[in-house]
């Protein structure tokens, strides 16, 4: 969980850490892997060094390409939560339900 | 909650449906996959609970708990599918290592999103140059912190303003009007 500026309070921008989204990736690239190519006979634990050798189409990520994914989902959350706010206002309440989050879900899966 | 149950649900019937047709192995893989699944999601939605409740106070509102953890599991699910676009655009252009354009390509359902991203794109290569030269990690920082300001302000400008964000606006007076209708 990357803190950027934590002096400056208000100004907060914080963002997912870049390593975490890495993990989410391999491990989804890892599952493709055994599925296509679906052999049985090998033990495959979930490693960061793929087994070049055979199953040499493991996708490995750029930093900077990381990093836009992490903006990426930080973007996502933020437009629920500011969707769901925007709801909640109208409706005159405090505190974000899961009612509110309901009626800016199909908009927001279709944007994203 | 439910969502991360259905989550759980779909594991397991991957993992009932792998036993059927193969080896012992394959379980064992399957059980391994899905703790490390467990282990990333409730990392991911320690992320969300921080982002979430700082967007939340922003917009001077608390955000209930069921809220959070429903945004997280999609936040999650929506990591899975970009990892699976991605690796797919990569492998389109003969590449094995993704590289930020794909990312920007997996927004293309979206002008503004993509138009975000790309800019944050820019930013961010446009300061590594200068980075390698001189500038040490601090400044970075501060760059960095300034750019994702801005970019945070100009989407919460377009959100939380009178007219909301442009996209909200376009999108909802044809989808709403025909559900709400």
């Amino acid at each position: 969980m990357d803190e950027e500026a934590t002096t400056g309070g208000s100004r907060a921008a914080e963002t997912f850490d870049p390593e975490l989204i890495h993990a989410i990736f391999k491990l989804v690239w890892s599952r493709r892997g055994e599925r296509g190519s679906g052999d049985g006979n090998e033990v495959v634990d979930v490693e960061p060094a793929p087994d070049t050798s055979r199953r040499n189409r493991s996708t490995t990520a750029n930093a900077s390409a990381l990093k836009v994914s992490c903006e990426f989902l930080r973007i996502f959350v933020t437009e629920a939560i500011q969707r769901s706010a925007f709801i909640a206002e109208a409706e005159e309440s405090t505190v974000i339900e899961p009612t509110h989050l309901e009626r800016v879900l199909p908009q927001l899966l279709l944007d994203f | 909650m439910d969502s991360t149950t259905a989550a759980m649900e779909t594991l397991v019937d991957d993992a009932a449906a792998a036993l059927a047709g193969d080896s012992d192995g394959e379980a064992e893989r399957y059980e391994a996959e899905a703790a490390e699944a467990d282990l990333l999601r409730d990392r991911l939605r320690l992320a969300v609970i921080k982002i979430a409740t700082s967007e939340g106070r922003k917009a001077g509102m608390e955000v209930a708990d069921p809220v959070v953890a429903c945004v997280a599991d999609l936040a999650f699910k929506s990591a899975e599918q970009l990892a699976k676009d991605v690796e797919l655009f990569a492998q389109h252009a003969g590449r094995k290592s993704i590289k930020m354009e794909d990312v920007i390509l997996t927004a293309h359902r979206n002008e503004h999103l993509m138009g975000l991203l790309r800019t944050f794109s820019q930013e961010l290569k446009g300061k590594e140059p200068a980075n390698e030269r001189k500038r040490k990690k601090s400044s970075k920082k501060d760059e960095k912190t300034m750019k994702e300001n801005q970019s945070t302000t100009s989407m919460k400008m377009k959100a939380s303003g009178p007219p909301v964000n442009c996209l909200w606006k376009m999108r909802a007076s044809l989808c709403f009007a025909s559900v709400f209708s």
